[in-house]
């Protein structure tokens, strides 16, 4: 029955610090669909909290494991992710060691460690939220920032190139590598349990909305704005043959860009254990 | 808010809504409706109008960014 009063709770909140909810999130920021779209995705795959450890650095993506997730988290230093995460499965490889930060903070300050961690191929599920920006201070240029656009650093517009991260990703080593976006959201969900299931270096890279520090600067005030611009500049990598590579520069190029069973960091160096073991 | 048709239920936690409209916008079928009124955190919150028309596909829910969007199925 229709009861007015009666107020409803989402059923995934128990995989949420409640008491401090609601989220710091500017309206209609991706960074919460995010945090949704994963916590749906433990629920079904059956994960315990318990066996999970999200690492993450500094911006508003990285609040998405820290503080909102009621997992062990490691709030680490701008870009720093990554090496701490490599230190936590090295120690404790039984556990599943999530990654979840900005493209500032994973492909700029980060930058080497990810594509190093890529390299090794070391058995982390890593998830970075590219807004295109800086989105906590305020909208400065970031590696990810497309040509020409106007930010607070670049006021005549960017001159520089944006990174491809998911193809530098791929071809760095990684046995998994995809991009979707916060429009994809069954798509997304899907990756993030490939990913997990996958072992070795696992990464999405996860095209969201900032309405606060990017979308207002580029015409797209609210958070549907970008999502609605996610829908119609997307286009799945199945069909990237058709494009040439000048109509795809202001797309979204959206899909599993590599899957594959490289030996794993980790199992490596248990390997290498084991042989010194047997020969002393 | 809870609004209820004869297989969903849809349910709105005014406590965490932030009135961004992406269920809004989003549902393929129209079932919302923005609230005319502001609540006491200053924001317009949707309003399941048309649940009737509810195919349970979880879009909206999925989409909030505030897990404030509940969808529930109603096992008859
Ligand atoms: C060593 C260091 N340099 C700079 C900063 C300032 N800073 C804080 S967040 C941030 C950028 C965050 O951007 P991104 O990682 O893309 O996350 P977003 O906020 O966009 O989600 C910067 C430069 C810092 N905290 N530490
Ligand atoms: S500034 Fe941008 S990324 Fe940060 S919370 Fe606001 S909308 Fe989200
Ligand atoms: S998507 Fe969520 S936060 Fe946004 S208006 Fe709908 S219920 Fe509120
Ligand atoms: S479940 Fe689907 S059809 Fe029902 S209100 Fe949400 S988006 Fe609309």
């Amino acid at each position: 029955m229709t009861n007015p009063i009666e107020i409803h709770k989402h059923r995934h909140l128990k995989y949420l610090r409640t008491e401090i909810l609601p989220t710091a999130f500017c309206s209609g920021c991706g960074c919460g669909t995010i945090l949704n779209i994963f916590v749906n995705v433990i629920d079904e795959m059956g994960i315990d909290p318990n066996d999970i450890i999200a690492v993450t650095g500094i911006g508003c993506s990285s609040w998405i494991p820290s503080p909102y997730l009621a997992v062990d988290t490691l709030h680490t230093t701008h870009g720093r992710a990554i090496a701490f995460a490599t230190g936590v499965k090295v120690m404790k490889p039984e556990k599943h060691v999530v990654v979840i930060a900005g493209d500032g903070d994973l492909s700029g300050i980060g930058g080497n460690h990810l594509i190093h961690a890529a390299r090794r191929n070391i058995d982390l599920k890593v998830f970075l939220v590219n807004n295109f920006i800086y989105g906590m201070t305020g909208g400065q240029v970031s590696p990810t920032t497309p040509k020409e656009t106007k930010t607070t650093t670049t006021p005549y517009g960017n001159s520089e190139q944006p990174f491809k991260i998911t193809e530098l990703v791929a071809a760095a080593g990684a046995n998994y590598a995809a991009r979707w976006t916060t429009y994809h959201i069954f798509k997304l969900k899907k990756a993030m349990k490939e990913s997990i299931e996958k072992k070795g270096f696992s990464f999405i890279e996860i095209i969201s909305q900032c309405p606060t520090s990017y979308g207002r600067k580029i015409g797209q005030k609210e958070g549907i704005d970008q999502l609605n611009h996610f829908k119609a500049n997307s286009i799945d990598i199945k069909n990237k043959e058709k494009y040439s590579e000048e109509d795809l520069e202001n797309k979204i190029v959206v899909g599993k860009f590599v899957e594959r069973n490289r030996r794993e960091f980790v199992d490596g160096l248990r390997e290498i254990n084991k042989k010194l073991a047997v020969s002393n | 808010m809870a609004k209820i048709n004869k297989k969903f239920k849809l349910f709105i936690d005014e406590e965490l809504c932030k009135g961004c409209n992406i269920c809004v916008e989003l549902c393929n079928l129209h079932v919302f409706d923005i609230s005319p009124k502001i609540n006491n955190k200053g924001y317009y919150i949707p309003v399941p109008e048309r649940i009737e028309d509810c195919n349970g596909c979880q879009i909206c829910e999925l989409s909030c960014p505030e897990l404030s969007l509940i969808l529930e199925e109603i096992r008859l």
